[in-house]
């Protein structure tokens, strides 16, 4: 435990005396008294002795209220034997017996957050205070002072049980969530809700137009979304809406550089060319004349890494009426790589609107729209199919940008005469690609007060996500593009429309001691996905890049594909005296996308939460608060993969047959898969208990839960006997997916005077996951690795080990005498992709009007299959490699963890051959790492000086991220996956056929991630 | 305002039911891809889904274009494979097959798939109720399809032994049948091909050659009850196939092959390509083109020995072979053609058009020896030398001289594998000629040597090749996948 935490009891006893002072002081105000009208003027400030503008100063029970004004005075007129109430949103209102006094000076005390936040839960709200389920809530205000693009990125080391991992550098590239470990060989991610939209990705969102963001992590929280619920957990976001009171405008904007934070050192050309010799057993590789060792020395990697911009904008108005508020939004955002010719913009609109109409009526809605424009570099390829990070390490630096004029093909982008692959440069320039995205997500909704206190809600959602990908491969600057032959051009479009209508009735009613509220409602939901892909090659010249250009090898195809659910479901929340609280929710679930004999599932939860401290018999211990004590049982599940669509039936394929040779006929004939009527979703049966408490008066806040997690019906695609021609099937195979875990948030309060407030949170998660019950190990993923570009199956899922489980043979070192790589006998199991915990450190620091943030998060017991590697120390092949191999084995005696190079290209050294062929251990590396994500130090401006220009704050801010690292991987960075988020869950991947079992760990020439440093502002006006 | 409440109260409860009453909000069938379940209508549908029938011929691993070649002539006296495969392709030169080859699991699976195209159209087929599907017209799509089944499980028999009989694309959630024994399934093969024989005309439906006839279908039977040792029946519908007007020998042998030669007279069935909706890209891997794929199913010594003991240099000889060096080393079996890796060898010709030729699975000279060969055996050896000099003349060799029942035998088994290299019968005429004592295939088979006269010596680490390979094992992850599988003897 980081030893920050010890001061906390010195100063927290003498904070307890100043409160003790402040309250004496207050009684003894309250003492005079008298009785008639009088003028009642006084500042407000708050607990840190900041003035309060725009308190509402009322007198009680009367209409008559006035606000306090910029310097936070008021004036009133009131009775002198009356009482002023003083409420203020984030403050506990106070209420001031006025006594005849003309002078009322008050201070506001921040509402305890703990107590009284709401947290958005599925189809309502609920008093944290109030919570039986496992939900963490995170804070979203620093968003506007760090360089963050997209909302995942905003958990990153700030949730307990979540674990945010960036998959790739590239601008624009998806984040993955990982909610309580991965709760299904199909895929990882959680279901995301939007202002009740139920949606696949949140990439609509601007992370400046979030309010709040709540992740259900227990079936109990998440049961209420049922067969979408997923056994991953909901994200559930509020964007921002308006507020009562004049117009507020706030305005963000940073701009920065970003650059790589470390480079891989590989062999200059004599190095290169020592190693070549040795690779062909003491004969140097001929190397035609054009070529000059002596004087190109490209470094590949400083030629394609740059200081990259990145700048954003973003400005939201808010306001309202006692009847209506609005709020408006508008951001922009460019992000260049650190590749060159890589880059990533955003505009982005929101509107949001609510209005009382009457006393029965309120309606309302939500619009966020985005458009996006990205360029892409290829990665995660082997350099020979064209991946721009590797072809940067393992390209020769002999090797010109372009080959010269003696050479065959003068001009076009250089290559080498011994291998197939093209230069890093050429990857990124022998083509132009830009994909284009319009994304929006918007609801409505109408809120009517019926009779017997009963509140009727009415919600309708759309989302709409289209995507536009153009690809032009010059016919004519590229060996690629001249062997096509001559460009190729590919035009990808996708277009996901979902609707869905939300009806619910809402029923809350305190009775005496026992507090009820009823949720039942109705959902029905329906998404069309259309496909198209055209491509086309022979293009007679550089200038037009679109298919009309195409004269050879056109491919025409588009696809529309349709599913649906409809939804019934119920929550009561039962709480009695404040003390014992009951949560119990049901929901059916009716879709298309499980078989037709399995169309209906029930989730039921429940939970149950005890305040401890609410009881008589804790009335005398002071040292813990709301001590909560919570556990929950439930059930959520997990649709069918994107890629079965449609599982009940088989499929049939057009073909066609061309009878008397020439007569050519169209025809169906049955595809290898067959329909699976009794397809199910994959269920979770998900258990939680948990605490929640405060000491030395809530100073430290402290939340832990145990949880279990099975997941049963794991969906996989299951190749059936010869005797119907191998057909496959989507089934639901035995077998348990299990996650089980611990994590705790530690929230301290550590400083709070009035210049100096420090705090900070902990949170820590242990998860582990294992596999029982399979009749038989599962094919992992299929990963392409190695510079032949074969097909490798780095993991396996078999009993008693967890997903992404490692798979191969072990390296046992090298033999001094022969100088090859010694191996196992059998494959084993070489050790997890899993994490075994994960933690965040945030620290907040305040100093007068400075302010410092830091956050720290790291991983610890996780492996990575640094595929990257099997590349460039792969001591064969006439490409570059790392400076790793300088300390390879060259002579019997040589004691080195790099194996020799002697011969290896004839293809004899069969030690070689096998680590080159094989997934082995020689290339997994440990994953962790401890890193301190961001710094952000800030200056707010004096207030009283701002109010003279009319700006009510000024903050300017330096911001870092990703500044330093420890970790002992070997390759760009250890937050990566180069196979990322799985493909089951995105519309785009619609009835391709078989779903793809997640690969997790696998680094294969990825797109690094940037060290950022940006400064910027946030102004209100 | 009560009014009003009670309404909206009424509204609310109507609004909240709505959303979930039409059941079929929830039943989706795919819009971009056509299923089982709204397929199979119309007359249309019917002749599509034979279409995908008949496509299934040239689709899966390939087994009519490219690994029925090794099994049969490949692995035979004929050819040297010279794949690049040394788990899957070398064995079959060598016989020495495990059940661990995927090539072999590969194409069992690959010929129920081609049977499963067929059953789909036999399950469905019958219950189209269009009137402009006409009686006979859906009698000949079935006829057709049972054609196609027949000919799939002619192989799998015949290369594999007993072997499951599934009939229908409705499993049921069976997907695990036992194996039926050989009779049972020569007994469904004949109705099948009785039934195409009795609904199917004597030319293809709508004249589009590459269909299933009564000639393909009676060819067919012919072979069968050859395979099963009833020459009577045999001879019965070979003699059909002769006599029934429809086909006629091609007056000069070289011009049998090759894509200008498709459908030609002589054809009985043979499975179409035109390059866009079939594809015959198993021929790329016989003839000898300079793409780097060490070519299969060189011509043998035996082979060659064979064509120059009957004389036979004219134009059979030179369709059947392209004397070329080879650009890489041949590597199965080593030095089968000597030692020196420059001089040239026999690679097969007979498929010159890359992409187009097609597959002639059978063809009259096929028959009229068959004929020749049951004549013989029947005792009728005027007519059996009849025949043989038939196809001897045309091929330019001077009529046979032998005699004997026996050395007719030898003749004809010699003539067939002259007529027929690559045309995938050796194997099958080997396994008849053994049972019926003409000659001991193990004895054959352990025999072959190399140019050089050194025993090839096949079978199992060189000992000699058994009778257990014969067969073909079932596939290790086939026996895993369903436990009512039984192996084959000696594996």
């Amino acid at each position: 435990m980081p030893p920050a935490f010890q001061p906390i009891f010195k100063l927290s006893t003498k904070s307890m005396k100043k409160k003790l002072t402040l309250i004496v002081v207050m009684l003894l105000t309250g003492c005079a008294f008298a009785f008639a009208q009088t003028t009642v003027s006084g500042t407000v400030k708050d607990d840190q002795g900041g003035t309060l503008p725009g308190v509402t100063v009322t007198v009680k029970g009367t209409t008559n209220a006035v606000s306090t004004d910029v310097n936070g005075k008021y004036s009133i007129s009131a009775p002198g034997n009356g009482t002023l109430v003083f409420s203020f949103i984030g403050f506990n209102t106070q209420e001031q017996p006025i006594n005849n006094q003309s002078t009322i000076n008050v201070s506001l005390v921040a509402a305890n957050k703990q107590l009284n936040e709401v947290v958005v839960i599925g189809y309502g709200t609920q008093k944290k205070s109030d919570l039986t389920s496992a939900i963490s809530t995170v804070s979203v205000k620093d968003v506007a002072n760090r360089p963050i693009v997209s909302p995942e990125e905003a958990l990153i080391g700030k949730a307990p049980g979540v674990q945010v991992t960036v998959p790739s550098g590239q601008p624009g590239a998806d984040l993955s969530i990982r909610v309580r470990g991965v709760g299904s060989p199909n895929g990882g991610e959680p279901l995301y809700v939007v202002d009740g939209v139920l949606t696949n990705d949140i990439k609509t969102l601007d992370p400046n137009s979030i309010e709040s963001i709540s992740i259900l992590k227990d079936a109990s929280a998440a049961g209420i979304y049922g067969a979408a619920g997923s056994t991953n957990g909901v994200v559930m976001i509020t964007t921002k809406q308006g507020t009562k009171g004049k117009a507020k405008i706030d305005a963000n904007f940073y701009t920065g550089t970003q650059q790589i934070s470390k480079k891989i050192p590989v062999l200059n050309n004599q190095q290169w060319l020592a190693l070549q010799t040795e690779i062909g057993g003491g004969t140097a590789p001929d190397l035609p004349s054009y070529y000059n060792l002596g004087a190109t020395n490209n470094n590949w990697q400083d030629i394609i890494y740059h200081s990259a911009m990145q700048t954003s904008a973003n400005v939201g108005v808010s306001g309202g009426s006692e009847t209506g508020t609005y709020y408006f939004g508008l951001g922009y955002l460019n992000q260049d790589g650190i590749i060159e010719g890589s880059n990533f913009d955003r505009y982005s609109a929101k509107f949001s609107v609510s209005q009382k109409a009457n006393s029965w009526l309120t309606f309302g809605g939500n619009i966020n729209f985005n458009r996006t424009n990205s360029r892409t570099v290829p990665q995660n390829a082997s350099a020979a199919h064209g991946g721009t990070i590797l072809a940067a390490l393992v390209t020769p630096e002999y090797i010109p940008v372009q080959m010269p004029a003696n050479a065959p093909n003068p001009g076009v982008y250089g290559t080498s005469n011994l291998y197939s692959g093209e230069n890093p440069v050429s990857d990124i320039y022998n083509n132009t690609n830009n994909t284009i995205g319009n994304n929006l997500l918007g609801d409505a909704y109408a809120e009517i007060n019926l009779p017997f206190g009963i509140k009727y809600r009415s919600q309708l959602n759309l989302t709409n996500e289209n995507s536009n990908y153009q690809l032009f491969i010059d016919p004519y600057k590229s060996l690629v593009g001249l062997s096509e032959p001559n460009g190729y051009a590919d035009q990808n479009y996708s277009e996901t429309t979902r609707w869905a209508w939300d009806n619910t009735l809402t029923y809350d009613k305190t009775f005496g001691l026992s507090k009820l509220n009823v949720v039942v409602g109705t959902s029905a939901l329906d998404e069309k996905i259309f496909l198209s892909d055209q491509n086309g090659k022979g293009f007679g010249s550089s200038d037009i890049t679109t298919l009309n250009a195409a004269t050879a090898s056109k491919n025409v195809n588009s696809s529309n594909y349709e599913w649906s659910t409809n939804s019934y479901f119920g929550r009561a929340t039962y709480s009695y005296n404040d003390k014992y609280l009951l949560t119990a929710t049901l929901r059916a679930d009716g879709t298309s996308r499980v078989g037709v004999n399995n169309r209906w599932g029930t989730f039921p939860a429940v939970s149950a939460g005890w305040k401890v401290s609410n009881e008589d018999f804790m009335k005398n211990v002071n040292w813990i608060q709301d001590l909560k004590i919570r556990a929950s049982w439930g059930r959520t599940g997990n649709l069918p993969p994107y890629s079965y669509l449609y599982p009940s039936y088989t499929q049939l394929s057009p073909v066609g047959y061309p009878y008397n040779t020439s007569n050519a006929a169209n025809g169906y004939a049955l595809t290898s898969q067959i329909g699976n009527p009794y397809l199910k979703w994959e269920s979770a049966n998900s258990s939680n208990v948990g605490f929640d408490a405060g000491f030395l008066d809530r100073r430290i806040v402290v939340s832990a839960d145990y949880y279990y997690k099975k997941v049963t019906n794991m969906i996989f695609t299951q190749t059936l006997t010869g005797t119907t021609g191998s057909k496959t099937i989507a089934s639901n195979l035995p077998g348990n997916d299990i996650n089980k875990g611990f994590e705790f948030s530690i929230d301290g309060s550590i400083v709070r005077e009035k210049d100096i407030t420090w705090d900070m949170n902990l949170n820590m998660s242990f998860n582990s996951n294992v596999f029982t019950g399979l009749s038989a190990p599962q094919p992992s993923a299929q990963v392409s690795l190695g510079g032949s570009g074969a097909g490798f199956n780095v993991e396996t899922i078999q009993n008693g080990y967890s997903l992404g489980t490692f798979y191969g043979y072990k390296a046992l070192g090298v033999d001094p005498a022969t100088g090859n790589e010694l191996f196992s006998a059998n494959e084993t199991t070489l050790g997890s992709a899993l994490p075994k915990f994960t933690y965040g450190i945030a620290e907040n620091l305040r100093y007068k009007a400075f302010s410092l943030s830091l956050l720290f998060d790291g991983v610890y017991g996780n492996k990575i299959y640094d595929a990257t590697r099997q590349e460039t120390d792969r001591l064969n092949g006439a490409t570059n490699e790392s400076t790793a191999v300088l300390s390879r084995w060259e002579k019997p005696g040589d004691i080195t963890s790099v194996p020799s190079a002697i011969g290896n290209g004839s293809g004899n050294n069969t030690s070689n051959n096998f680590l080159n062929s094989n997934p082995t251990s020689y290339y997994i590396e440990s994953g962790s790492f401890f890193r301190l994500r961001s710094a952000s130090l800030g200056y707010n401006f004096d207030p009283n000086l701002l109010k003279q220009i009319g700006v009510e704050r000024l903050r300017v801010f330096v911001t870092g991220q990703n500044l330093f690292m420890i970790t002992k991987y070997k390759g760009y960075t250890p937050d990566v996956n180069s196979f990322g988020n799985g493909t089951n869950n995105k519309s785009v991947n619609a009835g391709d056929g078989a779903p793809t079992i997640l690969s997790l760990g696998v680094d294969d020439g990825t797109y690094p991630a940037a060290r950022v440093y940006t400064i910027g502002v946030n102004v209100t006006f | 305002m009560r009014n009003i409440k009670i309404f909206l109260t009424c509204a609310t409860v109507v609004a909240l039911g709505l959303s979930a009453c039409k059941k079929s909000f929830i039943d989706k069938v795919p819009k971009s891809n056509l299923v089982t379940k709204n397929f199979y209508k119309t007359a249309q549908d019917a002749e599509s889904a034979l279409t995908g029938a008949y496509n299934y011929l040239t689709q899966g691993y390939g087994f009519y274009q490219y690994d029925n070649h090794l099994f049969t002539d490949g692995r035979s006296d004929n050819c040297y494979i010279n794949g690049d495969d040394n788990v899957n392709e070398w064995p079959l030169e060598t016989l020495s097959y495990i059940p661990g080859n995927t090539k072999l699991s590969g194409e069992w699976a690959t010929l129920y798939a081609m049977i499963s195209q067929a059953n789909s159209v036999l399950d469905n087929v019958p219950n189209i109720a269009d009137p402009a599907l006409t009686a006979t017209r859906k009698a000949q799509i079935l006829a057709e399809a049972r054609f196609l089944r027949a000919l799939n499980y002619y192989w799998l028999v015949t290369e594999w032994g007993p072997t499951p009989l599934v009939l229908t694309t409705n499993y049921n959630g069976n997907y695990t049948p036992k194996r039926a024994a050989v009779a049972d399934v020569y007994a469904q093969i004949i109705a099948d091909l009785q039934f195409a024989d009795a609904n199917l005309l004597p030319t293809p439906a709508n004249g589009e050659k590459g269909r299933a006839t009564q000639g393909a279908a009676d060819a067919l039977l012919a072979k069968v009850y050859a395979q099963m040792g009833d020459y009577t029946n045999c001879l019965t519908y070979c003699n059909k196939v002769i006599s029934g007007g429809q086909y006629s020998l091609v007056a000069n042998y070289a011009n049998l092959f090759g894509a200008a030669n498709n459908n030609n007279s002589e054809s009985i069935f043979e499975i179409e390509f035109d390059g866009t909706n079939t594809y015959n890209w198993g021929n790329g891997l016989f003839v000898q083109y300079t793409d780097g794929w060490p070519k299969r199913n060189i011509g043998s010594y035996d082979l060659i020995q064979a064509f120059k003991a009957e004389g036979d240099s004219g134009p059979r000889y030179q369709t059947t072979f392209q004397w070329q060096a080879p650009p890489a080393t041949i590597t199965m079996p080593a030095n089968a053609w000597g030692t020196d890796a420059t001089k040239p060898v026999p690679y097969c010709a007979k498929y010159l058009d890359f992409g187009t030729d097609d597959i002639v699975v059978m063809r009259l000279a096929d028959i009229i020896l068959l004929a020749a060969e049951a004549n013989n055996q029947l005792g009728n050896l005027a007519a059996a030398t009849t025949e043989l000099n038939q196809i001897r003349t045309r091929a330019g060799v001077a009529n046979t001289t032998a005699v004997t029942k026996s050395d007719l035998a030898l003749a004809i088994l010699n003539e067939r594998r002259l007529e027929l290299v690559n045309e995938c019968w050796r194997w099958n005429d080997l396994l008849r000629a053994n049972a019926n004592g003409t000659i001991n295939i193990l004895t054959l088979m352990n025999s072959q040597h190399d140019a050089t006269g050194k025993l090839l010596q096949y079978g199992v680490n060189g000992a000699g090749v058994d009778a257990n390979h014969l067969l073909f094992p079932i596939g290790t992850n086939e026996l895993q996948l369903n436990p009512n599988l039984t192996q084959n003897p000696g594996y």
